[in-house]
């Protein structure tokens, strides 16, 4: 059913345009902790027959002259009721014009339940319009219900009313603060795991991690310990940063055009890309990541902001969004660098980090390219169509690092691996100066 | 990080990106469970249907596999009742649309509706089809903001439209984007529909061996009125039109008083998406109380819809057995060109009605309460 609701909008928004009527008034709720906000859209034309009233067709000059009266109408037409039969309140918060290609006006309505009522079950009793006009329908959807996980990224159909079926029992109880928290939860999981960017730079920041660097090279591999060690620190930096950023985002603090934050994050991924081919900040990691942090938490408070939450609700979804942020990269980073590290000690490594960190480029250099000129991105549906099959992606390093690991162990066993590791070990813990 | 946990991290992680590649590789699609087709009683005979079938069978032989499994649909519920009377491509309809197809694959779907329709159905499909034709080139298109609404401030050409609308398939009007569906597979022993639509027509033929039903059948038109290179007028729904007209011009004033209805239309009311959805109520004049002459444009008004269908004069039956249990109903003015005008007629099995969207914009439908879809479902 969700996926009718952009069919339905699509009809409405179009129609008129061609000659028929405007099928449908929408009504949009959004349930708060101590009540519901209504956002009723309703199109001119069929409102003027259904209020009895020659409405001028312009939306502004439309409220300009009937403003006023349109609220005791409406008022007249809404009546939300406790289930124990006591009525709501309800008041006009606002009236707008909406001038567009059909004229709409839109009406915003605040709903309290009588004292000890529930603010979640409720009959919801309307018939704007559809009192006179009998072939004209609304949609009721519900685009905010933090309790039961609904966003308004993700609306829910309740249903449709008409002459006939004037009534709508609301039942939205059942909901809890951990469903609305395992929402958000989910919601940043899918936007990490969906976001083939993000997992790129994820990948091209712990490419170089096991390696130690010399001369402005990449040299030799590092050891199991100081790789974790990095990575660990890595991720907190970048962790923290875009927490940072996230909060302050959605609290309205720091707005960016997003433009420029996507445009940032693909700059962001091709300095990743580069500095794993070649060590460009070498001991600097744990700074460029949180600062890189910070640009993609821009990113992530984009997808929260407009759900018309409370500010409780709203630090409640930041939370829940930014632990399943976490997760999805911890399953990531735990997935992969056992066999990163693993792969790191023989030489094929080499060369899978240069391909790895130049495909990355490639990618970022296109979403670059696309994001801040606004060119034709070719690349995009490929990097999407290779990120779709990230698991066969796993598989193909699993079965690589097995084999590269078998062979060069049967070949040169011992010494070389054991040399380069210890070498490796006493340069990093020098130049990040961590003593444990 | 000592030892231990060190060692711990690293065996998750790999004992998490194996499993994850096992769940990978054991994913399976789930299912689709089969729906057993309800009985159908009171279908209509069907003597047609094998011809319909051969012309079917034809005109399938015509197209490429994907056109063929767009074409060819499954019998059920929720596909069969995917038609509109609003523009709109494959989004709202089923089937492959005239637009896809070479003039030659054309040329025999048009052949499936002319043996499906009959002569004088298939003179108002291609009729309804042309206006689209004329509207779609900006000969008509007066857009109405609704009945007794206000004129809609832009008078719209909709054929710079085009590319723009829902489903995003090139315009929206004129006669290539019509469409021709089959629900089941054409057979003359097993249930199938025959669905041919578009902008204004939506008509649903049911097959079930020799019997069949010819509802619901939506007709439509804008511009209703126009002129040809050659001077011809057209005026495709005037039998409908006419008919209603007289019948409400017909009415004594105490008739016409009963007859009209508080309530304001700009559409038909048991519309697409409407299927069952019969007021509890039938509101109205009975017809038995109307004089003869009210009682002939009764007549001829069920005619000019049933007569679309070969099974006509069947209905034309069945309709007459039960005239005097209709009632007729009408809002607005008895111009029957007004904007927000409507009649409506309403018997135990007919069901028509008539609503004007403009003076050159009608919206009818036609169904019969007991076999819309030849009752293969229930609503």
């Amino acid at each position: 059913m969700r996926r009718l609701l952009p069919i339905l909008i699509l009809l409405m928004a179009a129609a008129p345009a061609w000659g028929h009527p405007m099928p449908n008034s929408a009504i949009v709720l959004r349930l708060h902790r101590t009540g519901m906000d209504a956002d009723l859209t309703l199109p001119i034309g069929e409102l003027g027959v259904g209020w009895e009233k020659p409405l001028p067709p312009d939306a502004v000059e439309m409220v300009r002259q009937y403003g006023a009266a349109l609220e005791d109408y409406v008022l007249a037409h809404v009546r939300p009721y406790a289930p124990d039969g006591r009525p709501w309140t309800v008041t006009v918060r606002k009236v707008t014009p909406v001038a567009e290609q059909n004229p709409d006006v839109r009406v915003l309505l605040s709903m309290t339940p009588p004292p000890g009522a529930p603010v979640d079950r409720l009959t919801f009793r309307y018939d704007v319009i559809f009192h006179h006009l009998i072939t004209h329908t609304a949609v009721v959807s519900v685009a905010s219900d933090w309790r039961n996980g609904v966003t308004g990224e993700a609306p829910v159909l309740l249903g449709s009313m008409r002459d006939t079926s004037t009534e709508l029992v609301i039942d939205r109880s059942g909901g809890s603060w951990f469903r609305g928290f395992a929402a958000m939860f989910c919601l940043g999981a899918r936007h990490i795991a969906e976001g083939t960017d993000h997992l790129l730079f994820l990948l091209a920041l712990i490419l170089p991690a096991p390696l130690v660097a010399s001369g402005g090279r990449w040299g030799g591999y590092a050891g199991w310990r100081p790789a974790f060690r990095r990575i660990v620190k890595v991720v907190t930096a970048f962790t923290l940063g875009h927490s940072i950023t996230l909060l302050l985002g959605v609290l309205g603090w720091v707005n960016l055009p997003g433009n420029l934050v996507e445009s940032a994050i693909a700059l962001s991924i091709l300095i990743s890309a580069v500095h794993a081919s070649l060590p460009v900040f070498r001991g600097h990691e744990v700074f460029i990541a949180g600062g890189f942090g910070l640009v993609h938490g821009l990113a992530f408070a984009s997808t929260l902001t407009g759900f018309g939450f409370d500010p409780w609700t709203m630090v409640s979804s930041v939370l829940g969004f930014n632990l399943g942020i976490e997760a999805v990269q911890l399953l990531v980073i735990l997935a992969a660098m056992p066999w990163l590290v693993l792969l790191a000690r023989s030489r094929v490594y080499g060369p899978f980090r240069i391909a790895g960190a130049t495909l990355t480029g490639i990618a970022a250099t296109a979403w670059l390219a696309e994001r801040a000129f606004g060119w034709d991105n070719r690349l995009a549906p490929i990097v999407e169509g290779v990120a779709s099959h990230v698991l066969w992606l796993l598989a193909t390093l699993v079965a690589l690092a097995v084999t590269a690991t078998f062979t060069e162990n049967t070949m040169s066993p011992g010494r070389r691996n054991h040399q380069i590791r210890r070498i490796g070990e006493a340069e990093l813990d020098r130049a990040d100066c961590v003593k444990a | 990080m000592n030892r231990p946990a060190f060692l711990t991290l690293t065996a998750v992680g790999i004992a998490l990106s194996l499993g994850l590649i096992a769940v990978n590789f054991s994913s399976v699609a789930p299912q689709a469970a089969a729906q057993a087709p309800a009985p159908a009683p009171d279908l209509l005979a069907s003597p047609k249907v094998a011809d319909v079938v051969e012309a079917a069978d034809a005109f399938l032989a015509t197209l490429s596999d994907e056109q063929r499994a767009t074409a060819e649909i499954v019998l059920k519920s929720s596909l069969a009742v995917r038609w509109t009377n609003f523009p709109g491509g494959s989004n709202v309809r089923n089937g492959v649309f005239y637009r896809d197809l070479k003039p030659e694959q054309v040329e025999a779907a048009l052949k499936v509706a002319r043996v499906a329709l009959g002569d004088e159905g298939f003179s108002r499909y291609q009729e309804v089809r042309a206006a689209d034709d004329v509207f779609a080139k900006g000969g008509g298109g007066r857009g109405p903001g609704g009945p007794g609404g206000p004129a809609q401030k832009k008078g719209g050409d909709p054929a710079k439209k085009k590319g723009g609308g829902p489903g995003g398939g090139g315009a929206m009007f004129g006669s290539a984007n019509y469409m021709i569906a089959f629900l089941g597979k054409p057979s003359k022993t097993k249930p199938w529909i025959l669905q041919l639509g578009g902008h204004h027509l939506a008509i649903n033929i049911y097959y079930k061996g020799t019997t069949g039903a010819a509802t619901p059948y939506h007709v439509a038109a804008q511009p209703t009125v126009w002129k040809d290179d050659q001077g011809k007028t057209h005026d495709p729904l005037a039998p409908m039109r006419d008919s209603l007209h007289g019948l409400l011009i017909s009415l004594t004033p105490e008739q016409s008083k009963r007859a009209k209805l508080d309530a304001r239309f700009n559409d038909v009311y048991v519309g697409p998406g409407k299927d069952g959805k019969f007021p509890a109520k039938s509101e109205g004049v009975p017809v038995s109380e109307l004089s003869e002459t009210s009682k002939d444009f009764v007549r001829k008004a069920i005619a000019a819809w049933t007569g679309d269908s070969p099974q006509g004069v069947e209905y034309q039956k069945l309709y007459e057995a039960e005239l005097d249990k209709v009632n007729l109903a009408y809002s607005g003015t008895t111009d029957v060109g007004e904007r927000g005008d409507y009649v409506r007629l309403d018997g135990p099995r007919v069901w028509i009605e008539f609503a004007t969207q403009g003076s050159d914009h009608y919206h009818t439908i036609w169904r019969d309460r007991l076999t819309d879809y030849g009752a293969e479902f229930s609503f």
